[in-house]
């Protein structure tokens, strides 16, 4: 498989605190890879580890197939574009003028494409407005129109949608599907807006201290959530001839337990095992979505 | 690092710290004549006024370097830089010599300042040599400046404790460029006998080496005209800006940058 970005059993320790605990995560290239976890659980960490900002404590990580301490490894971070936290902006600059610094920064041969950019992220009417008089997701978009500068092929994005009003958020959501459709953009980001972030993620990382709890698609995270019954009976035999018999899609989970992917009627599907003299011992209806999920793996609140 | 460097001239050009630095700097110097020129009882020669300003150039300095190099801090653009270089070391590089443009520039923008406007007003007994030679060793002094203040805020890597660093410093390089200048002006001998304020021997060589080495002794031989050691002065500027400048990159190398 072509990852963009993997990382094995990256350690990072601040003095006796263990931010990155032997992480392992898998970036797929053209994935919008959704990280996830708790204040504190290291994704901010695992961003500055990946730019360069801070070095591991151990273990190693590969950047376009490029090894963590070689020498490649500074044109392999050439390729990113990044939010950290924060977006990188000179305070007393326009817009425009930020963006040049960044142009300039990278050594590109002119300032074409600028316009472009401050349109894409709906900043192209700020003018000479220094970015201090900028509101929060105004900032929030400049920065990612910098990162967006010199076309980078992998985008990190830390708590992209921070501080963005509903109509920002949306705008956001689709630049970053127009990016990764049209333009192959892969997109490395973390949020705390589940919700937000279930519309956009191909992929899913779940962090919890310092530790990669799950990784798994899209696709994979729909199964798991999806809607269904769930049942503890005395003969998961019965239970399973039962519901082939019905034709019905569901899943054993145990001796006892198994979830039933489809409308059935409880009544009838307790009378039916009753008369096969097989008991319920409970039923429950399970609706999940990307935060239950998460809420599920991690436990507690999901802030 | 040729980028970085264009990008914080750049930068640096449209500054509101480097204007106001300017503008501080302009505004003391002309502060300066003024006194001088009324405030005295006798004829100021002009040569005692060029480099007068300088005796605050060093908090000028040093408020310049920390909010200009210590933005790159708090606006977060240091990611994006440490993101462009294959070394940290071409960041280092490239802010020190920023910096020193900047420290550079201010020093020359007021003493031409101060040289050109003085002649009207003051005794000029100037030789063009000795106002070359003495710019010269200003420059290499506001290099000392430079990095000494840029390697401090790349250390610290945080905009505010690097200007109250910075500003503390520069306070503490003038008071004690006070001290040993008013051990060092002493006289031998007051009124045909011993001064018994005079330092001599070991003690007077290691004080000579101290206002040598501080900026803000420099400054202060410089705003009297008179340097006696201008070759020691100038070896300690560039010992100084290079020691500060491998000691910045190596530890910058391994530094955490949030």
């Amino acid at each position: 498989m072509d990852f963009v970005f993997q990382t094995e059993g990256l350690t990072k320790r601040y003095g006796n605190f263990l931010a990155l605990d032997g992480l392992s995560m898998h970036v797929q290239g053209g994935a919008i890879y959704g990280f996830v976890g708790r204040n504190g659980a290291g994704k901010t960490t695992l961003i500055r580890l990946l730019c360069g900002l801070q070095e591991p404590s151990s273990g190693s990580f590969t950047l376009f197939g490029v090894q963590s301490g070689s020498r490649d490894m500074a044109d392999a971070r050439r390729r990113i574009g990044a939010v950290v936290e924060t977006p990188a902006l000179y305070m007393d600059m326009t817009a425009e003028e930020n963006l040049r610094q960044q142009y300039l920064i990278l050594g590109l041969p002119s300032y074409e494409g600028i316009r472009e950019l401050l349109q894409l992220v709906g900043l192209s009417d700020t003018g000479r407005k220094k970015v201090r008089h900028f509101s929060l997701g105004m900032k929030q978009r400049l920065g990612i129109a910098v990162a967006l500068a010199g076309d980078p092929d992998f985008l990190v994005l830390d708590e992209p949608a921070n501080g963005l009003d509903p109509q920002g958020i949306v705008e956001i959501r689709e630049l970053i599907l127009k990016l990764n459709r049209e333009r192959q953009v892969t997109f490395l980001i973390s949020s705390h807006i589940l919700d937000e972030l279930s519309r956009l993620a191909t992929h899913y990382g779940i962090i919890d201290h310092g530790r990669m709890v799950r990784e798994l698609s899209a696709g994979e995270l729909e199964a798991e959530c999806r809607k269904c019954l769930h049942l503890e009976v005395t003969s998961i035999s019965v239970l399973s001839r039962l519901l082939d018999g019905m034709g019905l899609d569901y899943k054993i989970l145990s001796d006892t337990e198994a979830d039933v992917y489809a409308r059935v009627s409880p009544t009838d599907l307790v009378l039916a095992l009753s008369a096969e003299n097989c008991q319920v011992l409970s039923m429950q209806e399970k609706d999940q979505n990307l935060e239950g999920y998460f809420l599920s793996l991690v436990g507690g609140d999901a802030s | 690092m040729i980028r970085l460097m264009r990008a914080d001239l750049v930068r640096l050009v449209k500054s509101r710290a480097f204007g106001l630095s300017l503008a501080g700097m302009l505004a003391l110097s002309a502060a300066f004549m003024v006194m001088q020129a009324t405030a005295m009882d006798y004829s100021v020669p002009l040569s005692r006024v060029i480099f007068l300003p300088m005796s605050m150039y060093g908090v000028a300095a040093a408020a310049l370097v920390s909010v200009f190099a210590g933005d790159d801090f708090s606006g977060g653009f240091i990611r994006m830089k440490l993101l462009a270089v294959r070394r940290r070391s071409s960041y280092v590089l490239s802010q020190i010599f920023v910096s020193c443009t900047a420290c550079a520039a201010l020093y020359t923008a007021a003493t031409v300042f101060t040289a050109a406007i003085g002649r009207f007003f003051f005794e000029n007994n100037v030789m063009a040599s000795d106002l070359v030679r003495f710019y010269l060793l200003g420059v290499s002094m506001s290099l000392t400046c430079g990095a000494l203040f840029a390697a401090v805020t790349l250390l610290l890597g945080e905009k505010t404790r690097a200007v109250v660093v910075c500003m503390a410093s520069a306070f503490g390089m003038l008071f004690l460029a006070m001290h040993t200048n008013s051990l060092l002006v002493q006289d031998r001998y007051k009124d045909g006998v011993l001064n018994p304020k005079y330092v001599g021997g070991i003690r007077r060589m290691v004080y000579g080496i101290l206002h040598d080495l501080n900026p803000c002794g420099q400054a202060a031989q410089l705003s009297t005209w008179e340097v006696p050691h201008p070759i020691r002065v100038l070896l300690l500027n560039l010992l100084l800006t290079a020691a500060l400048t491998v000691l910045c990159c190596r530890l910058f190398e391994r530094k955490n940058i949030n």
